[in-house]
């Protein structure tokens, strides 16, 4: 049985001491090790935010890539290996703000990809912006009136683009996020697992505090996964109380299930170089 | 002008009439016929950006010699409506026969030259009589201009129909071959073999109708390309549909991403997971690309990229071609990394170059750009079929996944000699590693420290320090000594080929460097090459002379005259001729 040790990378985190990244990291390691994934054949891609520095703590094949684009490079890698083991990480910004139309699209795609997003409501790496899930009329150094704009609500964008499996943890609720990736990455299919995620320097408003005061468990309240028009209820929620845990969760072939030619063997696997093009050379002729 | 050929062994057939009207199909079933035959066919296309409406016209030039270019002067044009007439009249050369639509033309304008015969046929009536449809009017056409040429094999044409149409049903193709025949017979023997040929002797030569759009997929997935991510945009939207058919017959994933940067990205991402991949755009798609681009530079991931250039700024005018983007693409991105970028000049340096493609980049570790345009990724020619295996794949320092028992961490950037570090894939045990976007030391690891930065850009920029000896040299065409030195780059090729022919004919020897690699810039070869020539001129189609800026830049040399034109239509030889011989008159 591994260990949350064997996935320890050889850098440690620059996150900002009690920063709740360090949670999710745990809890990623944690499932890994439950799961008992081998390091090779697992690959965790990243954009850039505070959250995208995550590879670098782990001891998997790691992907930090460009701003926002964590969706299309993991596509990328799960359609060469479809027998990976592919991690998206992203933040609110990465994943909702500049990567938003990316978003979108890998949840109507459906590829078993698990896509877990930092949401600390603020631009961390960037000195303390305003962010897409920030509340309405947050002040913050770009929007110093507040913001005008009203926050993205990511759950219900997913329960609108056809995602089939939605959750949201709390960084802090180490054992219910842990149990919640698991679930993720069990699950065949995209899964969104959104991640409450305090940032100890930038954001004031949603502070461990604020949080602590609010979340509540759906599964302690009974809820049971499965009708969507509750799950649209839920996901609607947030203000006094806010709910954790999975919302969501169906079953639907996925992307690679589709694809022609990687019924038999992944495609990194099938031999490129016995390509004939004789007989399209023929149809030319 | 062009003189009329009497033998008609250079023949060039036009079709023009509103888009929609199947004009390119057209355009290839008359080639197909010709090629049939055993003629050389050279097929090109102009069309609006419009699906259905405007103007649109094919042209298909025959000869019993291979072709390398268009040519001016049409010797048949057919009308499929009046604005073809007003648009392409002018373009005729004596001798030439008009043959326009009785039905949608009321009334042709009295052309200036006597010698232009006028041949009124009522195409679509004639469709609708003998098939049923308005749509058989181009089979109609082809047939009545079959007729008009003494080698016009109208048993060719009926074959051709029964393999194009054969997967519409035997109707289809019936009614068809009807429609062909009405319109052979309708031009009677007053006008018949109008244009005196004789059908080559000997067996017909084997030969391919390929355009360059094709060529660069075939060549695609001869060197077993894996992987295609793109988004489709003239004028290389094509490549998307022939490689997304392929699919179920090859180990090939194609995906139509949700944009240009996903393509980029995803492409990224299957390279880093170990296949072979590839994406195709124009300007506007690849802009949305270049800071992925710098990722995958930065990254040392191999990957393929091919750019159709299409006439800019911005959406320009999407339909036609233009050479703007020389600069763009080897500068696109932030910061210093090489690149590989080529330039194939006719369909079969796009085949064998976006094959070869595939194993620079993976030899190199870097993305291989590859330049095509509007005209090369559109033109059909016949040449000799392509090796239907062309290169011996080469992944270069790929470690197998038997050869995995590497170090911990395992130093994917690890400072090698020639500055190309072995990698290993997602799946191999002992390989795990991270490529990261921001710059890193041997292990991967994000890094500050400026000597880091100083080791990992030397190690990068090594790469390419011997790449010029495996990259293939500029050439040159025509004689060693000459009074004109003609350089370029892409597909002017074929164009200023046929220009040396018809300068020597005028008695002016001319020679053509033509340049296939443009970076690593190929110093030493083209300083040599151009030091021995007397005048040199240099083609493009742009406003700016890029290319003459760029060999300035590199070796010194300044071209004595720049032929630069950006009328958004390629070069005809002619054209060139005609220039060259103003040029040398100053």
């Amino acid at each position: 049985m591994a260990r949350s040790t064997d996935y320890q990378g050889h850098e440690h985190p620059t996150w900002c001491p009690n920063c709740g990244d360090f949670g999710i990291l745990a809890a990623v390691k944690m499932a890994l090790a439950d799961l008992n994934l081998p390091t090779h054949e697992t690959v965790v891609v990243s954009g850039i935010g505070c959250s995208g520095k995550m590879p670098h703590y782990l001891k998997t094949y790691g992907f930090e890539g460009i701003h926002g684009r964590v969706l299309p490079v993991a596509t990328g890698v799960k359609l060469a290996n479809h027998k990976l083991n592919v991690i998206g990480i992203g933040g609110d910004g990465d994943g909702y703000g500049i990567g938003m139309g990316h978003f979108i699209h890998a949840m109507r795609r459906n590829l078993d990809l698990t896509y877990i997003v930092h949401n600390n409501q603020v631009y961390g790496l960037t000195k303390g912006q305003t962010s897409p899930t920030s509340e309405h009329h947050f002040t913050s150094p770009s929007t110093p009136d507040g913001v005008i704009e009203m926050p993205v609500n990511p759950l219900a964008l997913a329960l609108g683009s056809d995602a089939t499996f939605i959750a949201r943890g709390f960084s802090k609720n180490l054992v219910e996020l842990r149990d919640i990736i698991k679930a993720g990455i069990q699950h065949k299919g995209f899964s969104l697992i959104d991640v409450l995620q305090p940032c100890v320097t930038y954001n004031h408003v949603n502070t461990y505090a604020w949080y602590q005061q609010r979340i509540y468990s759906l599964v302690k309240e009974g809820y049971v996964v499965g009708d969507k028009a509750t799950a649209w209820v839920k996901a609607l929620e947030w203000g006094d109380r806010i709910p954790l845990g999975i919302f969501h969760k169906e079953d639907r072939p996925t992307y690679e299930d589709e694809v022609v030619s990687i019924q038999k063997e992944a495609l990194v696997d099938q031999s490129a170089s016995a390509n004939d093009i004789s007989p399209l050379l023929d149809k030319l002729r | 002008m062009d003189k009329p050929h009497n033998r008609g062994i250079d023949l060039n057939w036009k079709i023009g009439g509103v888009g929609g009207f199947g004009l390119q199909a057209a355009g290839a079933l008359f080639a197909k016929v010709m090629r049939r035959t055993g003629f050389y066919v050279f097929v090109t296309h102009e069309y609006p950006n419009i699906i259905k409406g405007g103007h649109a016209a094919t042209e298909v030039r025959v000869a019993d010699t291979p072709l390398t270019s268009h040519r001016d002067g049409v010797d048949i044009l057919v009308a499929l409506d009046a604005d073809t007439i007003t648009r392409h009249a002018g373009e005729m050369r004596s001798g030439a026969v008009l043959l326009y639509d009785t039905e949608t033309v009321e009334s042709v304008p009295t052309l200036a030259d006597s010698t232009i015969r006028v041949i009124g046929i009522p195409f679509v009536k004639i469709s609708r009589e003998t098939a049923k449809m308005d749509l058989a009017r181009n089979t109609v056409a082809i047939g009545a201009s079959l007729a008009l040429i003494e080698c016009g094999r109208l048993d060719h044409f009926m074959a051709v129909l029964g393999l194009v149409f054969e997967r519409k049903g035997s109707d289809i193709v019936t009614a068809n071959q009807r429609a062909a025949q009405a319109g052979y017979d309708h031009v009677g023997t007053e006008n018949s073999h109008t244009f005196a040929c004789s059908v080559p002797s000997g067996t017909p030569p084997d030969t391919i109708l390929v355009n360059g759009n094709e060529a660069m997929s075939l060549g695609a997935l001869a060197a077993g390309c894996q992987f295609l991510a793109m988004y489709p945009m003239t004028p290389t939207s094509s490549i998307l549909h022939s490689m997304a058919a392929w699919q179920k017959n090859f180990p090939l994933v194609v995906k139509h991403t949700e944009d240009e940067i996903a393509a980029m990205n995803m492409i990224a991402g299957a390279s880093f997971a170990g296949v072979r991949a590839m994406t195709a755009t124009s300007g506007g798609g690849f802009s949305l690309m270049t800071e992925a681009l710098g990722m995958i530079g930065m990254m040392e991931l191999p990957v393929v990229c091919i750019m159709g250039m299409r006439v800019g700024p911005s959406t320009g005018m999407p339909t036609w071609t233009e050479q703007g983007e020389l600069r763009f693409v080897l500068h696109a991105s932030q910061g210093e990394f090489p690149r590989i970028v080529l330039a194939p000049g006719d369909v079969e340096e796009a085949f064998i170059l976006t094959a070869e493609a595939f194993n620079w980049a993976d030899q190199f570790q870097c993305p291989v750009l590859l330049f095509t345009d509007k005209h090369l990724s559109d033109l059909s020619n016949t040449v000799a079929p392509f090796d239907a295996h062309p290169i011996t794949i080469n992944r270069g320092p790929l470690l197998a996944k038997t050869n995995a028992a590497v170090g911990e961490p395992f130093a994917r950037y690890a400072l090698t000699e020639n500055g190309i570090s072995p990698r290993t894939i997602p799946g191999q045990a002992g390989g795990e590693h991270i490529s990261t976007s921001y710059e890193h030391d041997t292990w991967g690891y994000y890094t500050e420290d400026g000597s880091v930065h100083v080791e990992q850009t030397d190690k990068r920029m090594r790469k390419l320090e011997h790449a010029l000896d495996v990259l293939p040299k500029p050439v040159l065409i025509g004689p060693a000594k000459a009074d004109v030195t003609f350089i370029a780059w892409g597909s002017n090729k074929g164009n200023i080929q046929e220009a040396l022919g018809r300068l020597a004919a005028k008695g002016v020897t001319a020679n053509f460097v033509h340049v296939v690699v443009l970076a690593p810039f190929p110093v030493e070869a083209l300083t040599k090459i151009l030091t021995a020539a007397t005048t040199i001129i240099n083609v493009e189609n742009n406003a700016t002379g890029q290319f003459a800026g760029l060999l300035r830049e590199h070796t010194g040399i300044v071209p004595q005259h720049n032929m630069l034109k950006y009328d958004a239509r390629p070069f005809s030889p002619q054209e060139i001729v005609d220039k060259t011989l103003e040029l040398l008159k100053k």
